[in-house]
């Protein structure tokens, strides 16, 4: 598909590379170069190892339960788990009676890190080599000999980007280690929350961002590789089922299930009028960046040229709380005030990144209908028209609802940009759980863990429609 | 409208996809492109319709260069290999899409939907089926009726039924060639099934590693192809028994106890191979002074004997080197039974520096 106005689409990706990648890092970087007190290496690499540690473990659990939950457990289902609030999965996971810890901070982790990882195998698994697979059982290999010899291989990519984004996002966690760790897990997230928010030390921030970037780097090119490669597939074939996963999908939901208890034996108090009142700015917030997220990963989904979607993905494997040290660092060089505003800049990168990621992989396909369309005499307007907008409104609504979904519950970025009043209700909840609030905590904890639920009803009436 | 190229060449990443091909194309013609898999011929389609800009060279319709028009400002449609049917809407939708954007509204487009859908051989009840919901072979009639709605001056179609199985893509072939030819309609259309362009075209254009190999009217290339990979392209050929040239399989007569079947299309055109051609056998060019010359013979061993349905192939053994021939009937051989093979030495092909 040949693409008109190439200048328009640089002069796009330009903006988009300013705003959503330049602009936080040259503040940060900026910040880092002014005199102050040097780094502690060593503390910091400790920190980074103990972190790593526990990613690697967590990350390599996840991984061998995933194989099963991507075999059980059909796409939006796994999605619907993904988008669940790390904050109310960590709530949830001390709401089961774990006490705050490495348990706790595991069970929260791998309720949404498993359903991540099986979401990728299982993108992985709708292209496997079926032919080679019967080919190899009718020369007389066992299902473990076709597992090693044919299956392994083919989703060998998927476990190792599973396994990059799993590593990236529990590095990267602050949300979680703060509320289920209880003080007793450290991570580089934590410590860049510290560096920024408790010892204002920008240049500590700016080396564990700049160790961020050199993994999420290539990250986001594995991403978009992978992404096109699960876009191209359109043969529909779902993986065989098995019902193993299904233990292991219970497992995920344990700590969502574990809030609704104690979210219906409280009395509504002071607790929930805080909450309360956050509600209606948190939802026109998380709404306006949503639409604005889909419109835009729509746009790019369907026309960007694919050499860019690792620059349109980068901040998906940006940790939020890289996102949100990096633009309040940023903001206070240009003197602006945390903020709803601060907030909505720093959510929008990420949101566009993700709902650029489900436009690509769904209209990846696509290129050839532009073309017939174009072939019988359809000009931008008429494509617009006829192609464009019917096929991407579905779309657009869903990857506009996951968007909401995110935004609404994150308190990783929103903990640096929303201000010390907590702007956010995921910022609130955050205060209000490391409090020990045990009346408003697991109501609107579980509420913020229905979301997702409410917006896969709500997309699913959509497409019925 | 005569289609014309001049000197096109397009290159992808440094490999050479066309390279200085020119055409003369007649209005109201059926031009085939064959060419093996990467031969550029789909490119050369995609770069007609506008959907691939060439490096240099030119596409002119009677003389007017389309270059510089965008491909939905083209007078021609294209019928995808893969149909390229819109998801979201039903057959009379995907029908009606070129002439609601020509401003066609009301009865009249309905009126126009409907012949079309006829015309394919799709009964009203498929008017509002989505293409998910539609055969290979309804799918494929729905993308002709829609490629046709916008009523182009030439059809460009990319190996149209490379998708359908043998019995839908013979009917499908013949229904191509009366839709086309009740309207007159200038076809370029790609293929690399040496019997479907056969089979349909006027002229034909062959093409090998992105260069127009060969160009002319299909029987006289089949019975006279200029070079050894136009000739493998339009068909198997056998090395010539004990000499350097080669013959088309048809050509070889196999002669078992004392019958020979001669294939040979003067000597027997209601069984000759080609008969499903849109010209007859009788058009088949023959070499001159063919009567002169005696058939040649040799002996050898039966191979192998196979039933392809409509014929049948018989693997003869001749001093080590294994011939191809191919009769009408039951040859009532089998393996290691000896042969004689006998041949028309007008129908030898040779090609310089291509000795079997």
């Amino acid at each position: 598909m040949s693409r008109p106005h190439a200048a328009l689409w640089l002069a796009g990706l330009l903006l988009w590379a300013f705003a959503a990648l330049a602009a936080p890092a040259a503040g940060l970087v900026l910040a880092a170069a002014e005199p102050g007190t040097p780094v502690r290496l060593p503390t910091l690499l400790a920190i980074a190892g103990d972190s790593l540690v526990l990613a690697a473990a967590l990350a390599g659990l996840a991984l061998a339960l995933a194989y099963p939950l991507a075999r059980a457990v059909t796409a939006p289902w796994l999605l619907l788990f993904v988008m669940i609030a790390p904050l109310a999965r960590a709530i949830g996971a001390l709401a089961l009676g774990l006490s705050p810890g490495t348990g706790a901070v595991a069970l929260a982790r791998l309720a949404g890190d498993v359903p991540l990882a099986a979401l990728l195998l299982r993108a992985r698994l709708r292209t496997r080599p079926r032919s080679w697979l019967d080919a190899a059982a009718d020369l007389g290999a066992g299902p473990w000999r076709r597992f090693v010899t044919v299956e392994w291989p083919h989703l060998r990519p998927a476990y190792a980007l599973a396994a990059v984004c799993l590593v990236l996002l529990a590095l990267g966690d602050a949300t979680i280690a703060a509320v289920a760790g209880g003080g007793k897990r450290f991570t580089l997230g934590l410590a860049l929350r510290e560096a920024v928010l408790l010892d204002a030390h920008p240049r500590r921030a700016a080396a564990i961002a700049a160790l961020f970037a050199a993994i999420a780097v290539p990250c986001a090119w594995a991403l978009a590789r992978g992404l096109r490669a699960a876009g191209r597939s359109r043969d529909d074939r779902q993986p065989p089922a098995a019902r193993a996963g299904l233990a292991v999908l219970v497992v995920c939901a344990a700590p969502i299930a574990a809030l609704v208890v104690p979210a219906v034996t409280w009395p509504l108090g002071q607790g929930d009028a805080l909450l309360a009142a956050q509600l209606p700015a948190t939802l026109a917030s998380a709404g306006a960046s949503a639409v604005l997220a889909a419109a835009l990963g729509c746009v790019t989904g369907l026309a960007a040229p694919a050499r860019w979607s690792p620059a349109l993905l980068l901040p998906l494997a940006l940790p939020p709380a890289v996102y949100g040290a990096a633009w309040l660092v940023t903001a206070q060089q240009l003197g602006w005030r945390p903020g709803p505003l601060l907030t909505f800049v720093t959510l929008l990168p990420g949101q566009v990144a993700i709902a650029h990621a489900g436009a690509a992989a769904a209209f990846a396909d696509l290129g050839r209908l532009a073309d017939a369309a174009r072939d019988l005499g359809a000009g931008p307007a008429a494509r617009a028209r006829w192609l464009w907008w019917p096929l991407a409104r579905p779309i657009g609504a869903a990857l506009a609802l996951v968007a909401f979904a995110l935004a609404l519950g994150d308190a990783g970025a929103a903990g640096f940009t929303s201000g010390p009043g907590g702007s956010t209700l995921a910022v609130g909840l955050e205060i209000l759980g490391r409090g020990g609030d045990l009346g408003a905590v697991p109501r609107w904890a579980l509420a913020l863990g229905l979301v997702p639920l409410l917006a896969a009803a709500l997309a699913a009436l959509l497409r019925r429609r | 409208m005569t289609l014309s190229l001049r000197a096109l060449t397009k290159s992808y990443a440094g490999r050479l996809a066309l390279a200085e091909v020119d055409a003369e194309l007649p209005a109201g013609g059926y031009t085939c492109l064959m060419g093996a898999s990467g031969s550029g011929k789909t490119t050369l389609l995609r770069i007609v319709a506008g959907l691939e800009r060439q490096d240099r060279g030119s596409v002119l319709l009677d003389g007017r260069p389309l270059d510089d028009l965008p491909a939905e400002r083209r007078p021609v449609h294209t019928l995808f290999q893969d149909y390229a049917l819109f998801p979201h809407l039903d057959a009379a939708d995907n029908v009606a899409f070129a002439p609601r954007l020509l401003g066609l509204r009301g009865r009249e487009l309905t009126a126009r939907v409907r012949a079309l859908l006829a015309d394919v051989g799709l009964d009203m009840s498929f008017e509002t089926r989505k293409p998910a919901a539609m055969s290979g072979g309804e799918q494929q009639r729905l993308a002709l009726a829609r490629a046709l709605a916008g009523e182009p001056r030439w059809l460009l179609l990319d190996e149209p039924l490379a998708a359908l199985d043998r019995p839908l893509r013979a009917g499908l072939r013949r229904l191509l060639r009366d839709v086309t030819r009740r309207r007159g309609l200038g076809c370029l259309h790609v293929t690399h099934d040496p019997e479907e362009a056969l089979a349909l075209a006027d002229r034909l254009l062959v093409f090998g590693g992105g260069r127009l190999l060969a160009a002319g009217a299909p029987a006289a290339l089949y019975a006279a192809p200029p070079s050894l990979p136009v000739a493998r392209l339009l068909g198997e050929i056998t090395p010539e028994p004990g000499g350097d040239g080669w013959l088309r399989p048809e050509h070889l007569r196999l002669a078992v106890g004392g019958a020979s079947k001669d294939m040979s299309p003067s000597t027997c055109p209601e069984d000759h191979a080609l008969n499903d051609m849109p010209h007859g056998p009788a058009d088949l060019p023959r070499g001159s002074g063919a009567s002169d010359r005696p058939a040649a013979r040799a002996l050898g061993t039966v191979r192998a004997v196979a039933c392809l349905g409509d014929r049948w192939e018989v693997e003869v053994d001749i001093g080590g080197r294994v011939h191809l021939s191919r009769v009408p009937g039951d040859p009532r051989c089998g393996p290691g039974e000896p042969a004689c093979v006998t041949w028309d030495r007008a129908r030898v092909l040779r090609f310089a520096g291509h000795e079997p």
